[in-house]
């Protein structure tokens, strides 16, 4: 049991915050992560120190432990855990305790709380956090510094020393998410964060969503808690405004504001609320994820009015009953056409979220994924190879299909094996699924007797027997390796016209 | 009897009465409306108990 004898507590928390794991040079100041800026807003709150490593690419054990040394006495280290840092997450901790025997590790995140048992058996783990994580990590660290018993803090499950597990509880949600204070920006280095550099703010502003798509592992989250109705929830728009105001007071220098809440408009009376509000008050341009079932046209031009200049929507799958049958997004092809013509009449751009490599999908499937956004003429389109999460229904289904590979299959570039969409055609598809969405936008804008036979063309050059899958595979890699480094030294070298570029981009594109 | 019904302006098609459901009475038509049906609902509450909405109401 660590006892601080009255001190407070001096607390690092560390967050692997990169995807590409050959990635070893420093492309960019990295992401702004809320639940951290959260939780160490309440720790510093209740008197405690808090530090943040954040590891922007795979460290080696002597870089990571020089790192490490930096930051002086230490009394608890926390590990923020995404499912795909895991492996890595495995590591700094070996060698954290391998330089700060004494420490306590705590570890939390989204992968923890949909897996505890398995981050809690990690040997140097000496306590997991399940779920929200600011009141249960000041408890920690109260109960710490006071020398009190803290193996019974709800949220917080923990190694005794026979080797058994305390499994504590789950504390309640609150339901009020003003109690929480305004997020501690500067816990990051926020001037050079890689959003900050091209003068962006992301803000998140909600808890939760209560979309029960079989993919997300938001359903399993919510099921953690005992109060799971009020999962998901806002600040008020008050509070919310305020919330802005002081990240604008604090970086002036912030020009565009991106809502990275789960579904912005999730509770529609509320969205409406805000978005008078911030019109009047904050008036930035700015995006959101927003879901196309619940909006008015009315509701879309008050976003116009309020500064929407684009938005991001979950599109997914463009085949109705994939939606309906596996992902349990119950929006139909007219739910999704009509929103997206509202945008379009309101001169509002649009991205679209897309997911390639579903289980039972095939090249046919996600063939009509991609015609839906050209039908929709969606501006930009992030198409996702589908990652099984453990623990979500969808993981389940593609488990019991025998559809996921034995072994670790956590660094495949598609995860799933299945006979009747190959891997090469799933990369085919995402690595040129913005290619040919163009090219069935101008498909559909053509007169019928011209626009049929290219559309025909166009699909025997996506789902042809002889189309070179392999080879068009490898050419697109090389060519977004390069993009990609072109985008970097834009961003990291000339923000400013990498910001004038987008803008120009958006207004073009909701224009056309 | 009483009937569970489902106030189509307040809900969300979130489909966590579908989830929650344990007799699997919730039906959702391919135009994406949530309905509850008669025969296999046993009135127990757990739908209008889950839904963030509050759009599932018990009518007598």
């Amino acid at each position: 049991m660590k006892n601080l004898n009255g001190r407070k507590a001096r607390m690092l928390l560390v967050y692997p915050d990169y995807t590409d794991r050959d990635a070893t040079r420093r492309t960019s100041g990295g992401n702004y992560s809320e639940g951290l800026a959260s939780i160490s807003a309440v720790l510093k709150e209740g008197g405690h120190e808090v530090f943040l490593m954040h590891l922007l690419n795979l460290h080696s054990e002597a870089d990571f432990k020089e790192r490490l040394a930096t930051y002086g006495e230490l009394d608890i280290i926390g590990f923020s855990i995404r499912t795909t840092a895991f492996p890595d997450a495995q590591l700094y901790m070996k060698w954290t305790r391998e330089a700060r025997p004494d420490v306590f590790i705590i570890a939390g995140s989204y992968h923890v709380t949909l897996v505890p048992d398995e981050v809690i058996a990690v040997p140097e783990v000496d306590c997991v956090c399940i779920g929200d994580g600011e009141y249960a990590e000041l408890e920690l660290c109260d109960k710490m510094s006071a020398g009190e018993d803290y193996t019974n803090i709800e949220s917080l499950w923990f190694k005794a020393k026979d080797g058994s597990i305390i499994k504590n509880p789950v504390r309640p949600l609150f339901a009020d998410l003003d109690r929480i204070p305004i997020p501690d920006f500067n816990l990051f280095d926020y001037e050079n964060l890689e959003s900050s550099k091209v003068g962006t703010a992301i803000v998140v502003v909600s808890r939760g969503c209560f979309y029960n798509c079989t993919y997300c592992g938001n359903g399993n989250f919510r099921k953690v808690y005992p109060n799971k109705k009020i999962y998901a929830r806002f600040r008020s728009p008050e509070n919310a405004i305020l919330y802005l105001k002081t990240l604008l007071s604090m970086h002036p220098y912030i020009k565009v504001i991106n809502f990275r809440d789960a579904i912005f408009n999730m509770f529609p009376d509320w969205f409406d609320t805000f978005i008078e509000m911030y019109r009047e008050q904050i008036g930035l341009p700015c995006t959101g994820n927003i879901r196309f079932d619940i909006l008015t046209e009315e509701t879309v031009k008050k976003m116009k009015d309020a500064g929407f200049y684009t938005v991001d929507m979950g599109l997914e799958s463009g085949d109705p009953e994939m939606r309906f049958k596996y992902l349990r997004r119950y929006q139909t092809d007219e739910m999704i056409i009509n929103c997206s013509n509202w945008f379009h009449k309101y001169g509002i751009s649009q991205l679209t979220y897309n997911i390639v490599g579903l289980p039972f999908e095939d090249i046919h499937r996600a063939l009509k994924t991609i015609k839906l956004n050209a039908r929709i003429k969606s501006d930009r389109v992030v198409p996702n190879i589908f990652y099984p999460y453990e623990g979500t229904p969808l993981y389940e289904i593609s488990k019991e299909a025998g559809f996921i590979p034995d072994g670790d299959f956590t660094q495949r570039r598609v995860p799933l094996v299945q006979p009747q969409f190959p891997e090469e055609q799933v990369l085919f598809v995402a690595g040129y699924f913005m290619h040919f969405v163009r090219r069935y936008k101008w498909a559909y804008a053509m007169p019928r007797w011209l626009g049929k036979p290219y559309e025909k063309w166009l699909d025997l050059r996506v789902t042809g027997k002889y189309v070179p899958y392999k080879l068009l595979v490898k050419l697109h890699d090389g060519y977004s390796a390069v993009r990609n480094r072109l985008k970097d030294i834009l961003v990291n070298y000339t923000p400013k016209l990498y910001m004038k570029l987008r803008m120009l981009k958006h207004r073009k594109k909701a224009k056309s | 009897m009483a009937r569970m019904i489902i106030n189509q302006d307040k809900c969300i098609h979130c489909a966590t009465c579908e989830v929650e459901c344990p007799f699997k009475a919730v039906l959702i038509s391919d135009k994406g409306i949530f309905s509850i049906d008669d025969e296999l609902c046993r009135r127990c509450g757990i739908c209008a108990s889950v839904c963030p909405m509050d759009a599932i109401t018990k009518e007598e």
